[in-house]
């Protein structure tokens, strides 16, 4: 089971805390498809451009860790991990 | 008796003589320094560098509460001075009219820790240059009405830079007092937290959204 957590203006737009995908070792985009599938609600183009590219301003961790460092959209997520999402605020 | 008399009631002497001791550089005036700058100040905090490169303007009024109708076109961090000594006499400030990136650790007077109030991720990752193993930084950033806090401490943490890569948010963002006046409150009091030597927020993001009054932590691991 991994465990996908919304926050911020994800969360609001979702309606929706977290949820829960049974999946073993598949991708970040892979799995985030499944969740919009789960969800059926459009999750992807809020994190997502058509260039395969997280959008500037989104934060996707995995297990803490911003998947700006690992592999991206193809790092692989397995049972047990935890997805966090969400937009940081920027401004002072 | 003495102005922090109530906190001396609470936290006791041996606190507030700490928090006499102390400093904190507060890196950007605008909505969250001011507030962070002022509670500190409030506090009993020793002494405080002030940064920043901007001036008054009438936008800044919804949320900036140094600031006031009589201000606008003056220093920034001159009216703060002003107004946090009207406040305590005693406190040390020193101030600086400059942007982030133009600063260097062997310009600066020596400091505990840094408030980041900065209001773009290109200036918060020039600041945490200034920030060395014995410091904390405690980061704050707002938008519409949520927002997070943070601490950053060298080899114990991640940097802003590894938390935030490619974040590009525009510096001009909307956002309400409220959400600015409780973001920095959380600010304060995890300055508070280091200060004393009991942070919080290590390897932690707290997220706070008004629309429906959540408070959420996420795991951010080093």
């Amino acid at each position: 089971m991994i465990k996908i957590k919304f926050y911020s203006l994800i969360r609001l737009h979702l309606g929706i805390n977290e949820i829960q995908i049974e999946a073993d070792k598949i991708s970040i985009y892979d799995l985030l498809q499944i969740a919009e599938k789960q969800l059926d609600k459009l999750l992807l183009h809020l994190l997502i451009n058509a260039d395969y590219e997280i959008i500037p301003g989104t934060m996707i961790l995995i297990n803490g860790r911003n998947i700006f460092h690992l592999k991206k959209l193809d790092t692989i997520v397995q049972d047990g991990d935890v997805v966090s999402i969400f937009p940081p605020g920027g401004g002072g | 008796m003495n102005m922090f008399q109530r906190n001396v009631q609470f936290w006791g002497k041996e606190k507030q003589q700490k928090l006499s001791e102390s400093s904190v550089l507060v890196a950007g005036v605008g909505g969250l320094g001011c507030l962070v700058a002022e509670g500190l100040t409030r506090a009993g905090i020793g002494k405080l560098i002030l940064i920043d490169n901007g001036k008054v303007e009438i936008s800044n009024l919804n949320r900036q509460i140094l600031f006031d109708q009589t201000d606008f076109g003056k220093s920034k961090v001159k009216i703060a001075q002003r107004r946090l000594k009207a406040i305590n006499p005693e406190l040390e400030i020193e101030i600086f009219q400059v942007d982030i990136a133009e600063m260097k650790v062997k310009d600066l007077p020596l400091y505990d820790g840094i408030a980041d109030c900065l209001d773009n991720f290109a200036a918060r990752f020039y600041l945490e240059k200034l920030l060395s193993k014995q410091q904390f930084l405690v980061h704050g950033g707002v938008q519409n009405d949520f927002g997070q806090v943070t601490t950053i401490i060298p080899d114990k943490t991640q940097s802003l830079k590894e938390i935030y890569p490619g974040t590009h948010i525009p510096v001009s963002v909307s956002v309400i007092p409220q959400i600015v006046m409780l973001i920095g409150s959380l600010m304060i009091q995890e300055i508070i937290n280091n200060l004393f030597d009991k942070p919080l927020l290590i390897n932690s993001m707290l997220i706070l959204e008004l629309e429906d009054f959540s408070m959420f932590k996420v795991e951010l691991k080093k």
